[in-house]
């Protein structure tokens, strides 16, 4: 069936919003959700060396403030009338991404160093081995969403085999 | 536990001809509450990190002699030992917390040291209700204001309880009422029994708590007063030695050091419709039934300086975003594109872009005018970086090319947040200077501050915010004791 430039525009967004919006969703809901020291209980309790868990704390604590200081500049670049969308950035998008991720990445570069000066001075090393207030275990309701998930994977993948 | 420093010299470069610290030797006795003051650069932040161990086990650089904490060497300590004793708090309230919530928070560092889940959470509800934070707990940091956050840091540092504090410029972003609830927590911690070492450029809030006031200059400690010798000594000597004021009182027979500012500044302004600048409806609210912002009418003295003061929540924030067009409805947007005011951040790295001096203040120029850019930074002292990267210069620069970028913009109304936080006396001066050359110049300005300091040096009228609304507008001329008066009761 023919449908045209703008139907095919229309199917491929649309395709490509719903691949990436699960993603994202996830993405947001794992991010808003899990709280820094029971993401590092638990993997401890998993057994992985604080070496990859450090790091990946980082980054969960990492994201509202990149969404803080994005947001910051913005509206300094709102300031000067240069917009997102306008003739002056259709021109010259490269610059637009320039004048964005400069200033954020200086100022993220900041606060990443303040915060490990923060985090190791208070004692946070891959050696000591952590405790937590917390509780974190595999329990019944864990066992029955991980069945559930493999479940609805299995039964996709033989139904799309077919 | 006593701190010692015996012949330390320490660099930041490989060689210790250029050192920050330059063989010094210093006590602080075991219960005792150090002040460490002098001008930015002097070497005191430095000092404070030798004693949490950041030196040398987190900075590289080059170090001689040796720190004692106790009769431990800091140099054979980790930094996880050293942080069972030593607790650090610093200056910047955003970037010291590693949890999202605040109840993790405090435990974190008790969580780090292996302490059984049942103590620490004993520990953390000791420390709530001690720091008076019990409408804190369970509270996004991401959502609590600067104030909060620095409680939230003391809180967590006291949990382990540490025999020592090191406090990096832990009032720089805070309003002066958050000051005396930080002055409460090191009076805490000193009825304690605790060490405390303050690194700090405002040290009106430590004169009844303070043992002793060390000045740093060049990497060592050249004077040494109590609290009540400095005071006597009054603020023009401390001044003179690049110092804030140890008194805020004070400052009420203070005459401005900057006298020969513009016009205005001796006749005070008559209050007429050509004078000044009128705002109608400035209203914000993210509920119907709290509004942040409601004023219904805003004058603004044309070619002044006019200081917002008010505690944190008072909506100044709100005020200038609106004012800028960065918050409201399209319709105040759209408005305040027009009459166009320019905010120059508390933080201004967030303002520059590009990649060299010149070509910030091109950026929002139209049409753009090479000759005109050069002189706007002349105007400035910055003819000679013109060609830098803005990243390659020091604060006091960078805030400088920032203000460059709104002159360049062509709006007639600057508004700044917060200038002069975490400034010594004479970038504070500096800074005074810059603003009332552009107050000159034909600007308008709007100063949101809580340096009275700063307000007494440039400003001319003072508008006192409240719930949102402006409890009282006043020309700063014959009021500074009202100010005073405001400040301290906030």
């Amino acid at each position: 069936m023919d449908v045209g430039l703008a139907g095919t525009l229309f199917v491929s967004t649309m395709m490509l919003v719903s691949h990436v919006m699960p993603i994202s969703v996830i993405f947001y809901y794992v991010m808003t959700t899990t709280k820094v020291n029971e993401f590092m209980a638990g993997m401890s309790k998993m057994h992985i060396p604080n070496k990859v868990t450090i790091p990946l704390a980082v980054m969960i604590r990492f994201f509202p403030t990149v969404f803080d200081e994005a947001r910051d500049i913005g509206n300094a670049m709102r300031m000067r009338g240069i917009r997102l969308f306008s003739l002056r950035t259709l021109k010259n998008p490269l610059a637009i991404l320039e004048y964005r991720l400069i200033p954020l990445l200086v100022s993220l570069t900041k606060i990443g160093d303040e915060l490990s000066v923060a985090a190791t001075t208070r004692g946070l090393s891959p050696e000591t081995r952590r405790s937590c207030v917390v509780k974190i275990g595999f329990h019944v309701q864990d066992v029955a969403v991980f069945v559930y998930c493999i479940a609805v994977v299995v039964l996709f993948c033989s139904r799309s085999v077919t | 536990m006593t701190i010692t420093l015996k012949n330390v010299s320490f660099s930041y470069a490989e060689s210790l001809d250029d050192a920050v610290i330059k063989n010094l030797n210093f006590e602080i006795k075991s219960g005792e509450c150090v002040v460490l003051v002098g001008e930015s650069g002097c070497g005191k932040t430095t000092i404070s990190k030798l004693i949490n161990g950041l030196i040398p086990l987190y900075q590289s650089g080059t170090m001689a002699g040796d720190v004692l904490l106790g009769d431990k060497n800091t140099a054979d300590m980790t930094l996880a030992e050293i942080s069972r004793h030593v607790g650090s708090v610093f200056q910047n309230p955003r970037s010291q917390f590693f949890n999202i919530d605040t109840d993790s928070e405090i435990a974190f560092g008790c969580e780090n040291l292996g302490m059984d889940p049942e103590e620490i959470r004993g520990r953390v509800n000791r420390v709530v209700k001690e720091f008076h934070i019990e409408h804190l707990a369970g509270r996004n940091i991401f959502h609590l204001s600067g104030g909060e956050k620095q409680k939230i840091a003391c809180a967590s540092v006291s949990a382990t309880d540490p025999e020592i504090f090191v406090l990096d410029e832990p009032s720089a972003n805070l309003d002066l009422k958050t000051v005396a609830d930080l002055a409460e927590i090191i009076k805490f911690w000193k009825s304690r029994g605790k060490t405390v070492v303050i690194v700090e450029h405002r040290i009106h809030y430590l004169r009844n708590i303070a043992d002793r006031i060390c000045y740093v200059k060049d990497g060592q400690i050249q004077d040494e007063w109590t609290p009540t010798e400095l005071e006597a000594k009054g603020p023009e000597y401390a001044a003179s030695l690049g110092l804030r004021c140890m008194n805020l009182e004070q400052l009420k027979n203070k005459v401005p050091e900057l006298a020969e500012g513009p016009e205005g500044s001796k006749v005070p302004a008559k209050r007429t419709l050509k004078e000044s600048l009128l705002f109608n409806n400035l209203h914000f609210a993210y509920n119907r039934k709290f509004p942040v912002l409601d004023i219904p009418v805003l004058s603004l003295p044309r070619n002044q300086i006019t200081a917002i003061i008010g505690h944190n929540g008072a909506g100044k924030s709100t005020l200038a975003q609106v004012l800028c067009g960065l918050r409201g409805t399209w319709r105040q947007k759209r408005k305040a594109r027009k009459y166009g005011a320019y905010l120059i951040m508390q933080d201004v790295n967030h303002q520059l872009f590009t990649e060299s001096v010149l070509e910030e203040v091109l950026l929002g120029m139209r049409p753009q005018n090479e000759k005109a850019a050069l002189e706007i930074l002349a105007g400035l002292n910055l003819d000679q970086y013109a060609h830098e990267h803005p990243m390659a210069l020091s604060g006091g620069q960078k805030q400088r090319v920032a203000i460059g970028s709104g002159v360049s913009s062509g709006r007639d109304i600057v508004v700044f947040d917060e200038p002069t936080s975490g400034l010594d006396y004479r970038q504070m001066l500096a800074v005074s200077a810059t603003l009332q050359k552009l107050a000159t110049s034909g600007k308008t300005l709007l100063v949101i501050t809580h340096d009275p300091e700063f307000i007494l040096n440039c400003c001319q009228s003072v508008i006192r915010m409240e719930y949102g609304k402006i409890a009282e507008q006043y020309l700063l001329q014959g009021n500074q004791e009202k100010l005073i008066e405001a400040m301290l009761n906030v």
